[in-house]
């Protein structure tokens, strides 16, 4: 059954919630003013479900024990930031974030909205009625427009979200403070489900983009191949942090890789994983807090899970074939590590009996599709990358491909 | 009719009506009241728009000149007829509310039936006697019979004078209610899509609100049933009941939810709704076909058959959106049985207060009752969940009846049997 998402703070009074039919779980952030203590998941009543103080308070004690102690946020220097929010034809839901990103609590930022290969101009209005900065990309692919809200970047610390996001008021705050030890060069954060309300969207958050509430620091040099593949742990790019130096050594996004390309998704993991291999310092900060609306329908839910497998695939073969890895580690993650735990095993795995809400078998189907389909769609995506690029050459000074042209004359 | 009631100038009723999608039935609505037994002015009719995407605000708008009542048409985004009927509520003027839907073509002593009960007797629910306007037999199609067939019982069902009114009465299609109870049981709820006036029944029965039928307030109900529609109630209905017996577990046992599968095909059928949704899917595709193959054929018998399990397998797919997993059924099933209601009961010795009898019965609220004339116990009137409290009517039924019957009946056999033991004996005697 659905889940009832909300927040309790410490710090404001909670009116009780009645009538939460149709709800069986409760999923609470406890908070005390911004910081975040814990998550919180309450089974509620099946006959007349309500949600009292005193229950809250008692799964407090049971699930997160003591609480931590209030902390101060360090005096730290604030540098602007620019935020990029990539969208497509999604007006309708794109005022939800924007409405969110006015309300920032940061000294100073910048909003820019790439639109990529836009149908109308609907965004356009959208973005009109906002202070915020409206750019449009026509190259299609989620990491044509992230490059292109890098150059249209003004300052030095470049933040992404995506369009179907909301922000918590000190989400830069939380970013910022990640990044307060100079040797951090990026930071990601905690994404939580806004709602929960199809089994759609229950599903897509069990192996969703919520990895806890501990801050994490991942230093390049030290992870393993495995951990150097697996960059999942980092996060998401709904809720992200650069800094500009790591394009400079680097290079961009990937324009082959990333949803709207036939590579289908993960142009992120890409970034993460090169810095990881250049050896910088990545931190999972939980402070700077993102709520995520999941895809609502299973039609959506399939077509994302297809693409997650095909692209872990095409990226699986672009760092084997980069060849900055061992190979055989790449190899050996591809089928001991991924396709047969993660596919074979669990299709023909039984269900635990005191499982009660059991995964559906089909969805790990289709993303087993995706990952046969992930060969193809490697020389397809490269192939097209070329071929748009012929078109119309890149014009982004930190240039993927200008970069590893330079690096391989070093 | 009141005479006094008749010359007022204010309103004295709001006929709400809800609409969605439903232009081409609400011109025959609206004309139907304005030829009412009752003068125009004493009644205002409020429609309500609820995301009508067809030309309803226009077919109304060329119409309003036309009408002699107060008229007021609202226009809100698609929230649900639950929601557009408290939006009527809320705007009309007049201290009764009568609910009436599009496709109800008012007969002319309507209005003032209804105006007539709440005169008589306030602050009860008035339930008006809605019915087909064709019987089953002319119908055209077999989809159109079943419907209608269903119905009939239905409405034949309420209108037995004997009747015990229970939650599924209080149809809004035809009711009416005074603003202010009305306001104080908190309106409809409006996260119910279908079944929202079972849910506000529920509701007014624990308030212990009376209902009756006003046997003159008739409607004529028009409409020609579609397929795709009916599944469509169908499913809703289920995730409606869900929600319904979660809000009041005490009337589970009533509600179609809590029923088990009873014969070994539903039983499969609703292991694989649960636990196999590919099969799941192909018996829903085999079903449809097989419907559309034997109305081809016209085996009506087969099909209505077919159409009874569709129906239902619609439902189950309504009651597995809210619920997702068997689990959380059986978990709601177990934790509803756990709150059984308090029935109120009484126990009545018939050989002293038999003339009290209707007396004691109208003077509280009565779920049950025990009788007994001196020691001898007669009966027990069970008490069941989301029925209306016990009427005279229905002691005098159930002593009548079911009581007489079988308390006689056994008489009869005993007497019988003792005649027959003692002709045995004197015929052994005369041996």
């Amino acid at each position: 059954m659905k889940t009832y998402v909300t927040e309790y703070n410490l710090h404001r009074p909670f009116t009780p919630v009645k009538n939460l039919e149709g709800y069986s779980t409760a999923l609470i952030l406890v908070r005390r003013g911004r910081q975040s203590l814990g998550l919180l998941k309450l089974e509620l009543s099946a006959v007349q479900p309500c949600l009292k103080e005193t229950k809250i308070r008692e799964a407090i004690s049971q699930q997160i024990g003591d609480l931590p102690s209030e902390e101060v946020r360090p005096e730290i220097p604030r540098p602007p930031v620019s935020v990029v929010v990539c969208t497509r034809d999604r007006a309708e839901i794109i005022g939800r974030c924007l409405e969110s990103l006015k309300n920032l609590d940061y000294p100073k930022y910048e909003v820019i909205v790439v639109d990529n290969v836009p149908n109308n101009d609907r965004v356009k209005q959208v973005v009109a009625s906002t202070p915020f900065r409206y750019v449009r990309e026509d190259r299609p692919g989620l990491d044509w427009a992230r490059n292109k809200g890098l150059a249209e970047a003004r300052y030095d610390l470049i933040a992404y979200t995506d369009d179907d996001a909301v922000l918590d008021p000190a989400w830069l705050l939380g970013l910022t403070d990640g990044l307060a030890d100079p040797q951090v060069m990026g930071v990601t954060g905690l994404i939580l489900p806004a709602e929960l309300e199809t089994e759609a969207q229950v599903r897509f958050e069990t192996n969703g983009f919520n990895k806890g509430l501990h801050p994490r620091q991942f230093d390049g040099r030290q992870l393993s191949p495995k951990e150097l593949i697996e960059m999942h742990v980092f996060g998401a790019g709904a809720n992200m942090i650069f800094r500009r130096r790591v394009f400079e050594q680097i290079g961009d996004f990937d324009t082959a890789l990333s949803a709207g390309t036939p590579a289908r998704a993960l142009g992120d993991h890409d970034l993460w994983h090169r810095a990881m291999i250049a050896g910088m310092t990545w931190r999972y900060e939980p402070r700077a807090l993102a709520w995520h609306y999941h895809r609502d329908n299973w039609g959506s839910l399939q077509k994302q899970l297809f693409n997650y497998g095909c692209g872990f695939g095409v990226y699986l073969l672009k760092i084997g074939r980069a060849g900055q890895l061992p190979r055989r580690e790449v190899v050996h993650h591809a089928f001991i590590e991924w396709l047969w735990p993660w596919f074979l095993k669990r299709m023909f795995q039984r269900h635990n009996p005191q499982d009660n809400f059991p995964y559906p078998r089909w969805l790990i189907w289709v993303e087993f599709l995706g990952a046969l389909r992930s060969p193809w769609a490697y020389i397809e995506t490269y192939w097209n990358d070329r071929r748009i690029r012929r078109r119309s050459p890149a014009e982004s000074r930190y240039d993927r491909l200008k970069f590893e042209a330079t690096s391989k004359k070093r | 009719m009141n005479k006094e009631l008749i010359t007022t100038m204010t309103p004295q009723i709001s006929i709400i009506i809800p609409n969605h999608n439903q232009a081409s039935a609400l011109p025959r609505t609206l004309r139907a009241l304005a030829s009412q037994t009752v003068k125009p002015d004493c009644y205002e009719v409020i429609v309500v728009a609820d995301g009508c995407q067809d030309e309803t605000v226009s077919v109304v708008k060329t119409l309003e000149a036309t009408l002699p009542y107060h008229f007021q048409l609202i226009e809100q985004t698609g929230k649900g007829k639950a929601a557009a009927r408290n939006r009527g509520a809320a705007e009309a003027k007049s201290p009764l509310l009568l609910f009436l839907d599009a496709d109800q073509e008012a007969a002319p002593q309507l209005i003032g039936s209804h105006l007539a009960a709440h005169l008589a007797e306030p602050g009860q629910i008035y339930l008006g006697n809605f019915t087909l306007d064709s019987p089953p037999e002319h119908a055209t199609s077999l989809l159109e019979v079943e419907v209608k067939r269903r119905q009939q019982k239905y409405l034949k069902g309420r209108q037995q004078p004997g009747h015990r009114f229970t939650l599924f009465d209080v149809n809004a299609a035809n009711f009416s209610i005074s603003r202010d109870i009305f306001q104080e049981l908190g309106g409809f709820d409006e996260r119910f899509q279908t079944s929202g006036d079972y849910e506000f029944g529920v509701r007014a029965l624990q308030n212990r609100l009376r209902l009756h039928l006003v046997a003159d307030a008739v409607s004529f109900q028009h409409g020609s049933p579609d397929l795709e529609a009916e599944l469509a109630l169908a499913r809703s209905e289920g995730s409606c009941n869900v929600l319904l017996a979660q809000k009041h577990p005490e009337v589970i046992n009533r509600l179609r939810v809590s029923h088990e599968p009873y014969t070994r095909l539903r039983r499969t059928l609703r292991k694989w709704l649960w636990s196999q949704p590919v099969l799941s899917w192909l018996t829903l595709r085999s079903l449809t076909k097989g419907l559309k193959l034997t109305e081809s054929l016209g085996l009506a018998k087969y099909w209505s058959k077919l159409f009874e399990l569709l129906r239902d397998y619609y439902f189950w797919l309504g009651v597995k959106d809210v619920l997702w997993t068997e689990f959380y059924w059986k978990r709601l099933l177990e934790a509803a049985r756990e709150r059984w209601p308090d029935f109120k009961e009484m126990e009545i010795d018939l050989a002293t207060e038999l003339p009290r009898l209707t007396e004691i019965i109208e003077s509280q609220p009565l779920d049950g009752l025990w009788l007994r004339y001196g020691s001898y116990f007669l009966g027990h009137l069970k008490p069941i969940s989301g029925t209306e409290a016990l009427r005279p009517i229905h002691v005098r039924e159930f002593l009548g009846d079911s009581l007489i019957m079988t308390k006689l009946g056994k008489a009869t056999l005993e007497n019988l049997q003792n005649q027959v033991q003692l002709a045995t004996k004197t015929a052994g005697r005369k041996r």
